[in-house]
């Protein structure tokens, strides 16, 4: 932990996290009503008419789109990102607990979802399922969790072959329990670190659909606000600048933290800071 | 030798970065190293007899700061030299050879141009000088060598080939950080005796840094002991190995293997382990890939009776560890039975091994590796039993007996690995295995891993549970000292094959196998340990 909060990107990482966290849970109270609703002239710049960060072609608060979108933003990405570890966590797991055949099918389905492009896939799910928070997450969940599996799988396959996870076969122990004692707690490091930066991978991702159109229609959103302010960035520049510099800052903190994390939980490359 | 010494060591002191277990790695050490002769630093992990190598050389981590002391060399301190004059002198001055032969050299460059390179990098011409030192660390066919890559060469090939690139420029001084520590001992002798024929023949300074008394009794002129970071005794080898006068030095001469063998009655209880035609081979057929078989285990049959320690030597590669393994089920051999009380196990599935992983149990290598370092010793010894449906409080109730059967403090339950010394974790592994009150433990090189005084107090400590526990051991050692010292009867393994085996008495005094013959005459020190007691089984 020490290690993690002695490295000044990560720490920064974090504060700009926190500060996202807490916009996103103060959104009602800052900006209470709908962010959809018009609140004043359209194409106000920022400062004037009592927007602080202007307001849009409907005359919708900027500021209260970004905040009300951080919650969607992270919402998606810590859900979608949970999902994805759940997939991949749990077919990685077989697959290196269990090797033979098993890992050889569990790995070439796998690669049956690395090899279509993940963006792609994504918005074809989408599409296919009307866009909801729902289908995003699922979309994104199907799309993200590949590499997890990879990297769970190569875990278990090192640490199987480890001594202590011998000692527990001598001892006669179930698979299960060895699997849940003793070599899941030791692969979390990576796993951690993984999902860190999947977070970041899944807001990007659902900005991304948004800006298409292909985001809930009835929540706000950050990819939205920088697709709908796109045709008029001449003339309201901050329309699409401010989501995306907050889009921008979300996604630098979590791979601060991300990065932070690798260091702090990989002790060789930490004391050589 | 008197005249003037090579390279002298003065009040060499060097801080440890604060917060570790002591102040410096090492504390006023001086020694001097004459032209001619081999100097030994001997001591156990954390000594502090690499870091000195390491303040020679001027390879320090930049952790490690030199505070006080003078080293002299050529009638330069080393320790204000800046890092070019260093870089000058290092190769040139001062030859280096590593502990790790396999990591030594770089996987991509042919053998010879990573020779060549060294003579490049200090402006040297090349010409013949490959091939020349080549032959002269005696490896065969110089010529083919040269043009192979690293992987095709063995690990005492490719120390060879690191002995020939610290010889390139003629050095003054050789530095040898545990050059053998990490090859058989057949492969051991050999580089020892040619470091010692190179040094005779250039007639240089050689300071050797091992853990390992045998290596000191086999190349050492003189020995410097060190303990926490001090020399604490220093003189002649011949003196240092037969008449210690530092308690500490003692003590580790004491702690060495001695091969003398206890001399117990022969056991002729009923067979509670009996091998018939085992075979195990790696490699074959996955749904995308097909590697070539590798035969790690053929024709293996032996006997292990009630209360016989039955051991089981051999260098790596010879299968010792796997043959273990097939006798607890870890590896599933692919021929021949393994009866436990007549009943096979080879072919058990998972399920069927149950009721027989109760009595079969096993000690591994390396106690660093064989704790889970995120549950506490007392979750790790009592979940064996939890395992066999031994209720929770009487698991953990039992805990505390047996930490204390191990000689631990029952309040170590309550801790993690890594809060303990190597010693003590394998205490703590032992402990797991007797849990389970097994009949046979198989114990597979569970001293290889610990310093030399440590394994004394493990050996001693398996020895003692053996007589009162009555067990029956499997024991997987590649120490014939060892071997010699705990177990009863020995087989021999080579390439897969058991090749001799019999009571250690017959073994070892008149072995019949030639490759028998080779491992015994390959024990480093033996004529010390031979001569400093009374005549015994490895004299």
């Amino acid at each position: 932990m020490r290690a993690f909060w002695r490295n000044r990107g990560a720490a920064i990482g974090a504060i700009l996290l926190a500060f996202v966290f807490t916009l996103a849970a103060s959104a009602p109270l800052l900006f209470p009503g709908s962010p959809w609703d018009m609140a004043g002239a359209p194409f106000s710049p920022p400062g004037e008419d009592g927007f602080l960060l202007g307001s849009d072609s409907l005359g919708r608060d900027v500021a209260a789109g970004i905040a009300h979108g951080a919650f969607v933003s992270l919402l998606v990405g810590a859900v979608s990102t949970v999902a994805a570890l759940g997939i991949g966590v749990a077919i990685g797991a077989v697959a290196g607990t269990f090797g033979g055949w098993v890992d050889d099918a569990a790995m070439r389905f796998t690669e049956l979802f690395q090899t279509v492009p993940g963006f792609v896939l994504a918005v074809v799910l989408v599409a296919i399922f009307t866009p909801s928070l729902g289908s995003i997450v699922f979309a994104i969940a199907i799309v993200s969790w590949p590499p997890v599996a990879r990297v769970v799988r190569a875990e278990f396959l090192s640490l199987r072959s480890r001594e202590f996870v011998q000692a527990a076969e001598v001892l006669g122990r179930s698979r299960f329990s060895i699997v849940l004692r003793d070599i899941l707690p030791n692969a979390l490091g990576p796993i951690v670190v993984l999902a860190s930066l999947m977070v970041a991978g899944a807001i990007l991702l659902e900005a991304a659909l948004s800006f298409l159109g292909l985001g809930d229609p009835n929540r706000m959103s950050w990819g939205f606000m920088i697709g709908q302010g796109r045709s008029v960035i001449r003339l309201a520049w901050w329309m699409s600048v401010f989501p995306g510099l907050a889009l921008f800052l979300t996604v630098l903190a979590l791979n601060l933290v991300g990065e932070g994390l690798t260091d702090a939980l990989n002790p060789r490359v930490a004391r050589r800071r | 030798m008197l005249g003037v010494p090579m390279l002298t060591v003065e009040g060499l002191t060097v801080a440890l970065p604060p917060g570790g277990d002591r102040a410096h790695a090492v504390e006023e050490v001086s020694f001097r190293l004459d032209p001619g002769e081999i100097l030994c630093i001997v001591g156990e992990s954390g000594s502090g007899k690499s870091v000195s190598a390491s303040a020679i050389m001027g390879l320090l981590p930049r952790a490690l700061k030199p505070v006080a002391g003078r080293i002299g060399f050529e009638g330069k301190d080393l320790l204000l030299e800046g890092p070019a004059a260093m870089r000058a002198l290092r190769g040139a001055r001062l030859g280096m050879i590593f502990q790790e032969p396999m990591t030594a050299l770089n996987p991509l460059m042919r053998v010879g141009d990573q020779v060549a390179e060294v003579m490049q990098v200090h402006g040297r011409a090349v010409g013949n000088r490959v091939a020349e030192l080549l032959d002269a660390v005696h490896l065969p066919d110089p010529t083919r060598i040269l043009a192979s890559y690293p992987h095709r060469l063995s690990g005492g090939q490719r120390q060879r080939v690191m002995i020939a690139m610290a010889l390139a420029l003629e050095p003054a001084v050789l530095i040898a950080d545990e050059p053998t520590t990490a090859l058989d001992v057949t492969t051991q002798m050999q580089i020892l005796r040619l470091i010692r024929e190179v040094q005779q023949r250039r007639g240089m300074g050689v300071l050797f840094i091992t853990h390992d008394f045998g290596v000191v009794a086999e190349v050492a002129d003189r020995v410097a002991v060190m303990q926490r970071g001090r020399i604490v005794e220093q003189g002649a080898a011949a003196q240092v190995l037969r008449a210690p006068t530092h308690p500490y030095t003692q003590a580790l001469v004491a702690a060495v293997p001695h091969g003398r063998h206890a001399g117990r009655a022969v056991v002729a209880g009923e067979p509670v382990l009996a091998l018939e035609g085992v075979g195990k081979t790696y490699g074959g057929r996955g749904l995308f890939r097909r590697t070539a078989p590798v035969q790690a285990v053929a024709d293996a049959a032996f006997v292990i009776r009630r209360g016989e320690t039955l051991g089981l030597v051999g260098e790596s590669g010879s299968g010792k560890s796997t043959l273990a393994r097939c006798v607890v089920g870890l590896v599933q051999a692919d021929a021949g039975t393994i009866r436990f009380h007549g009943d096979d196990l080879r072919p058990l599935s998972r399920r069927a091994w149950l009721p027989y992983r109760k009595r079969v149990q096993m000690v591994f290598q390396d106690p660093f590796a064989s704790l889970n370092p995120r549950r506490r010793v007392g979750d790790i010894i009592a979940e064996g039993p939890m395992a066999h449906g031994v209720s929770r409080a009487e698991a953990r109730a039992r805990v505390a007996e047996l930490l204390r059967v191990v000689q631990l403090d029952p309040g170590a339950a309550d801790r993690f690995p890594h809060e303990f010394s190597g010693g003590q974790r394998q205490r703590v592994g032992i402990a797991r295995a007797l849990a389970m009150e097994p009949e046979l433990l198989v114990a597979d090189e569970p001293v290889s891993a610990l310093d030399v005084s440590v394994q004394a107090e493990i050996l001693a400590l398996l020895e003692d549970l053996r007589a009162r526990l009555g067990l029956t051991m499997l024991f997987i050692t590649h120490d014939l000292r060892v071997a010699a010292q705990v177990c009863d009867r020995v087989a021999v393994m080579q390439r897969g094959r058991i090749v001799e085996q019999g009571t250690v008495a017959e073994v070892f005094e008149r072995p019949q196998h030639a490759y028998t013959r080779a491992l015994l005459d390959s024990v480093p020190g033996r004529e010390w340990a031979g001569s400093s007691v009374s005549p015994d089984v490895l004299a």
